[in-house]
């Protein structure tokens, strides 16, 4: 690397995930990536040289900040990239289109099982079709009342996104002009299904008391209101409400997927916080850092003999 | 009687509320197909079955909607049959019609 360019580079973190050994890098990572190419505006290179993992939510919260970057700056930035020395990363680079999108010409083919079965979506509606681009694969492997649940709750998710999620801007100190974004992936590795979905919205903890005001005010009663705090509470009265109240109630439909499913899970993260469920069990978690958005993330075991 | 078929005469990827949400939303099912036939029939039948799924925000919308739109809930009830293999889909949408209020 030439001296001149080493102000440039952005260095990939080891470990993309929203784990919580790997949060807090990872996220530090994702500010000064925004901060270099959106704030700052200086041509930049991507080095993921020392990239060893990318976990499917760590790779899409990515692909998102940088899809978002790059339209922000409209083509203003120039963006490059230093190829990671691992093969499996490189692959999940390239199958995921980063590389695509950064107009990286080279030999590499995704090949291996764990990366092929990425697949990805994007839009900025509520469009039940591209439930097909990463799901239809799994059509007949899974039961069909799963994949009604799965449909159900991603376009309930989608749907959130168009009607809440943007409402506010968002905490990142870019003046972005709103487009509704939404982002997905799904991802078939040691026996699971992994759907991921995301958006670079305000994130539930600051849309709820606007959108939301009586869930928030029962909040405001009970005194707890951390992100975790708030996003357990709205998706557990969303999951057990009855149907008087005809708004709101997506979060309990993205939350009913995993029901009856013991091995299963589905985490809902957003802003500081993250509440999950797998079997029964309930969780929820607060950290010191923001993810500056939702994202979540459903796990689902795939029927051993039928897995595809 | 007239019989809707909505994953052959809407879409088979029902999906959001309102109109800008997409493009088969609950807003555009009521308005486009709903609304027309109940206003010209005395049975209309909304077949559920051989779409991807309906999530809450359509469903409430489509059926719900009526009612905030001024339709009588003991008329559209009387009107309507919903046929679904999800048995569970009619208890929500005669549920979104119970709990609706004329706007």
């Amino acid at each position: 690397m030439r001296r001149q360019d080493e102000g440039k580079i952005w260095t990939a973190p080891r470990v993309f995930s929203l784990g919580a050994l790997a949060r807090r890098s990872f996220l530090r990572s994702m500010f000064l990536l925004r901060n270099k190419i959106g704030v700052k505006r200086q041509h930049t290179v991507l080095d993921f040289s020392a990239t060893e993992k990318m976990s499917a939510e760590g790779a899409l919260l990515f692909l998102a900040e940088l899809r978002r970057l790059i339209w922000h700056v409209k083509g203003g930035v120039e963006v490059g990239c230093i190829l990671p020395h691992n093969n499996k990363v490189a692959q999940v680079l390239k199958q995921i289109g980063v590389l695509d999108l950064l107009s990286v010409s080279s030999s590499i083919v995704p090949v291996d099982d764990d990366v092929i079965n990425w697949r990805t979506a994007h839009g900025r509606l509520v469009l039940g079709e591209k439930y097909d681009d990463i799901l239809e694969h799994y059509d007949g492997a899974i039961a069909e009342v799963l994949q009604d649940k799965l449909y159900t709750g991603i376009t309930e998710a989608m749907t959130n996104v168009i009607n809440h999620a943007y409402d506010l801007e968002r905490d990142d100190g870019l003046d972005v002009k709103v487009e509704k974004d939404w982002w997905m992936f799904s991802q078939q590795m040691n026996g699971f299904l992994t759907i991921v979905f995301c958006d670079l919205g305000a994130g539930i903890p600051r849309t709820l008391p606007a959108k939301r005001a009586s869930v928030w005010r029962k909040i405001l009663k009970g005194g707890r209101t951390s992100d975790a705090d708030v996003i357990k509470f709205a998706a557990e009265d969303s999951v057990s409400r009855t149907r008087k109240e005809y708004r709101g109630k997506g979060l309990g439909q993205i939350v009913r997927v995993v029901s009856g499913l013991p091995q299963a899970s589905v985490q809902i993260f957003s802003n500081r916080g993250v509440y999950s469920v797998t079997g029964g069990s309930k969780q929820s978690a607060s950290y010191g850092d923001s993810i500056l958005g939702t994202l979540i993330f459903w796990r689902i075991p795939l029927p051993v003999k039928e897995a595809v | 009687m007239i019989t809707i078929r909505i994953a052959k005469d809407f879409s088979r990827y029902p999906a959001g509320r309102y109109v800008v949400d997409g493009p088969y939303s609950g807003e555009h099912f009521r308005t486009k197909l709903l609304v027309p036939a109940i206003q010209a029939q005395d049975k209309v039948v909304v077949d559920m079955d051989g779409a991807r799924g309906y999530g809450s925000s359509f469903l409430e919308e489509a059926f719900g909607g009526l009612v905030r739109l001024g339709f009588v809930k003991e008329v559209i009830k009387r009107k309507l049959e919903i046929h679904a293999t999800n048995a569970s889909l009619k208890q929500e949408i005669d549920d979104y019609i119970n709990s609706a209020q004329p706007a």
